[in-house]
């Protein structure tokens, strides 16, 4: 193992570990970003096992924090969360070519980190993949005739449903959902706001056009929106997609593969996509 | 702050170094984390801790256990016998990067039961702030096979499948065996599970000459008894850490400036 602790940015207050790949060469350098408000090492450290993975195959590896998150320091100015996200990792990529002459980069993000790789990958050319997990993603036409053949089959959807029948007739019964809504309401902290599917496909097809190669993986996390391997080319159709996009879906597995077997199968996945970087 | 690895090169340790801001005192603190989930849920209270403690003028240094956060090695090498000695390894990085004659811990939960363990393998401290501290290894991996458990039925943590729906009783059938006695996600082979079985807290701590202050967010019967057996009186600061809570394994620990002005406190009376 090479790692070694890097500070970077304005004042140098960004705070990440580099995993230092094989030196030289023109292969990119992966940026491994924040997932949600966990600090940089990721949900039951699954960045550090990305990191680990992709150093083995030679690339130099940046986990970092981005402001406010982690080791690193909060900026006090008026940017959106979201433009945050993209100066930091614009700093990164900075820092990565200063000091490892590195050109091309390639991202890794789970949940906010996957729609921050989308708006990084839309800002900055030097973005040449990148690796979405329960990133964008919307529902087609599809997806409501399979949603409601498999709820057909569901016993708890049936019950729910009685529930939510006798809730009428009675309404001083509140029905599980109705609970679980206000239980959601009142522990929800990050609120992503899904951008119009126009705006995604168009920047989607710009990706392709700049030849992104890019992985999107789905999980059971984003059931509600998303069932179907093959929904992403549903939704979007653009031809030039399927020469760069491969779409993983795992429906059996929690949004942040908690699970050792599960983690695995994916850092498998994702050393798999990122051998396509490695000269 | 600064941020390095220290210790030996090939198992090298994370650590992150806070200057006294203001009014420099002869005095560091090590902040000795939890481990698995816990030490995911804590990072962000111990980094407002650090933040607090060095406004009071002390030094501090946060560090990650060997195989946990950004620290060398994989979780599944770890054992407490190995963070005893990393313990020790962090208070003498602290002590000569702060060149400073007092040391003290604070340690917060599992990282409590090390850091006591670590005062008879040779570590020298003032105070030692036990935050809800792990009072019994085996009590501890008792209390996480139980959270297991009730994590892997909890039907919120996956959405909409049929076949998880049929088999929620019996989730081993799709999601197998655990892996290295995996709990919550994270490996826990028995040479881990064995060292942390050995860790006794009250029995620990047993003649020892620290300072010992007892902070805990919420009242418990294994804190009553280790308030009990070491006399020393438990501080109950709200709001609860809810260590026992399945659904709160991922959610990030809050722990109020309360908790914090507590610990500084004792570490620091006025």
């Amino acid at each position: 193992m090479a790692e070694k602790v890097v500070t970077f940015g304005k004042d140098r207050s960004l705070v990440g570990v580099l995993s230092q790949g094989k030196p030289g060469g023109d292969a990119p350098a992966v940026l491994v970003l924040n997932a949600g408000l966990v600090h940089r090492v990721g949900p039951s450290r699954m960045n550090v096992e990305f990191a680990r993975r992709a150093e083995a195959l030679g690339l130099d590896v940046l986990r970092y924090d981005q402001s406010g998150f982690g080791d690193s320091e909060a900026r006090r100015d008026e940017r959106s969360f979201e433009q945050q996200a993209v100066d930091d990792a614009v700093a990164a990529m900075d820092h990565l070519r200063d000091t490892r002459g590195r050109r091309r980069f390639v991202l890794v993000g789970l949940c906010s980190g996957a729609v921050n790789a989308h708006h990084i990958t839309a800002a900055d050319e030097r973005v040449c993949g990148a690796v979405f997990i329960d990133g964008h993603a919307y529902r087609s036409r599809q997806f409501y005739v399979r949603h409601v053949l498999r709820r057909a089959l569901s016993p708890k959807h049936w019950a729910s449903l009685a529930t939510r029948a006798l809730a009428l007739v009675k309404p001083s019964v509140r029905t599980e959902q109705q609970q679980e809504d206000e239980r959601e309401e009142r522990d929800q902290i990050f609120v992503a706001v899904t951008p119009p599917i126009e705006e995604v496909s168009a920047q989607l097809s710009s990706f392709a056009e700049r030849g992104v190669r890019m992985l999107h993986v789905y999980t059971s996390g984003a059931d509600t929106v998303y069932n179907a391997t093959g929904q992403f080319f549903e939704c979007f159709p653009d031809e030039r997609l399927r020469a760069v996009v491969e779409v993983a879906r795992y429906p059996l597995y929690d949004h942040t593969f908690t699970l050792l077997a599960s983690r695995r199968e994916l850092v498998d996945r994702v050393s798999t996509f990122l051998t396509h970087f490695v000269p | 702050m600064e941020t390095f690895f220290f210790g030996d090169s090939r198992s090298a340790l994370f650590g992150a170094y806070h200057r006294p801001i203001g009014a420099e005192r002869d005095h560091a603190v090590l902040l000795c984390a939890p481990i698995g989930q816990e030490y995911l849920r804590a990072h962000w209270a111990l980094r407002q801790l650090a933040l607090t403690l060095s406004r009071a003028g002390l030094h501090v240094l946060r560090f990650d256990w060997f195989g946990i956060g950004d620290s060398a090695g994989e979780t599944r090498e770890g054992t407490s016998t190995r963070w005893v000695q990393d313990a020790i390894t962090a208070a003498d990085e602290l002590r000569d990067m702060a060149a400073v004659q007092r040391i003290s811990v604070v340690g917060l939960r599992l990282g409590a039961t090390v850091a006591a363990a670590a005062l008879g393998k040779g570590l020298r401290v003032q105070d030692l702030v036990l935050w809800d501290p792990v009072v019994n290894g085996a009590a501890y991996l008792e209390e996480l096979t139980r959270l297991d458990e009730g994590a892997r039925r909890d039907p919120k943590r996956y959405g909409f499948s049929l076949r998880r729906e049929l088999t929620r009783p019996w989730p081993h059938l799709i999601d197998g065996a655990p892996i290295d006695g995996e709990l919550l996600g994270l490996a826990y082979p028995e040479a881990m599970r064995r060292s942390i079985a050995e860790l006794d807290l009250p029995r620990t701590l047993e003649g020892t000459r620290a300072r010992i202050t007892l902070a805990c967010s919420e009242q418990r019967a294994d804190y009553d008894e280790l308030a009990r057996r070491i006399g020393v009186p438990a501080t109950i600061i709200g709001p609860p850490g809810e260590w026992r809570e399945p659904t709160v394994i991922a959610r990030r620990l809050l722990p109020g400036a309360a908790m914090l002005q507590a610990i500084t406190h004792a570490l620091v009376p006025t």
